[in-house]
């Protein structure tokens, strides 16, 4: 089912059930859960290079493109953090260049996220969303 | 499990621990002459419900509860969250601690209730915030 989703259509679902639930305590845990099943970055591969400029909090992300598409890895070392990124990661990862070029992002503009985070979080959060973006333009350009 | 089936698992848990909470926050409301230990009883199944412990959980301290429910969700063994959820440069709270304040924002709105803040955020477990709200709901 997921496989036949846009991202778009993936982030109206992550929007609806971020909505229905409300408050603030039960979006947060929502967010730790559905982080649990991202891979995490062992230590010896968080480089400076993969370090997200940005994010005060410490984020890293590999990217890769295989077989035309973007894979993503994403870690924080803050479980939060690693909550949103899970969101950029179940969104974008083995999508097309293309595909993820023309997606804006709106779970944070369309949810009450933002009004919970620091203004440095959610410019943390814009940049690896640019980082991820910058990537897949990169692709398209070595085709 | 794909996306959809865990998104799906994870609302219905966090669904049926809103529904128990709701319904302990309710049983404290209604009751016009709430004894202390009645205050207790029913709170430290409403922050069970809310950290979704189960109700043999014999921890007291709210920052420990906090961290056993953190263990939970990540699926991390409990002695090691204390390494694992490291404060950080952003607003150097631990997700711990940041669970801990939301519970207390939550007792606050659920039992409409309105304690001075600093003494509301100083507590330091189930049984001395069971005496707070008890002496608020006189």
């Amino acid at each position: 089912m997921t496989e036949e989703m846009s991202i778009s259509q993936l982030e109206d679902t992550f929007i609806e059930d971020i909505n229905n639930l409300g408050d603030w305590f039960l979006q947060y845990e929502y967010l730790i859960e559905i982080s649990v099943d991202i891979p995490h970055i062992e230590l010896q591969e968080r480089t400076h290079e993969r370090k997200v400029p940005g994010c005060q909090s410490g984020v890293w992300i590999i990217l890769k493109y295989v077989d035309k598409k973007v894979r993503i890895r994403a870690d924080s070392e803050a479980l939060i953090i690693r909550g949103f990124l899970a969101m950029y990661v179940l969104l974008l990862d083995n999508r097309t260049p293309e595909e993820i070029l023309s997606f804006h992002p709106r779970f944070i503009e369309e949810t009450n996220i933002k009004s919970q985070i620091s203004t440095d979080r959610f410019h943390g959060l814009q940049s690896v969303f640019s980082t991820i973006q910058d990537f897949a333009a990169k692709c398209i350009e070595t085709e | 499990m794909t996306i959809e089936e865990r998104k799906n698992l994870v609302i219905h848990l966090l669904s049926m621990a809103h529904a128990k909470a709701e319904n302990e926050a309710e049983i404290i409301r209604n009751e016009s002459d709430p004894s202390l230990k009645f205050i207790y009883e029913h709170l430290r199944k409403y922050i069970l419900a809310k950290f979704l412990l189960s109700e043999d959980c014999m921890e007291d301290q709210l920052q420990e509860l906090a961290e056993l429910s953190l263990a939970r969700s990540i699926k991390l063994d409990p002695k090691m969250i204390k390494k694992f959820d490291k404060a950080v440069p952003c607003d150097n709270v631990s997700s711990a601690s940041a669970k801990k304040v939301m519970l207390l924002y939550a007792i606050q709105k659920d039992l409409h209730i309105h304690p001075d803040a600093e003494f509301l955020i100083s507590q330091k477990d189930v049984r001395g915030l069971s005496v707070l709200v008890h002496s608020l709901l006189q």
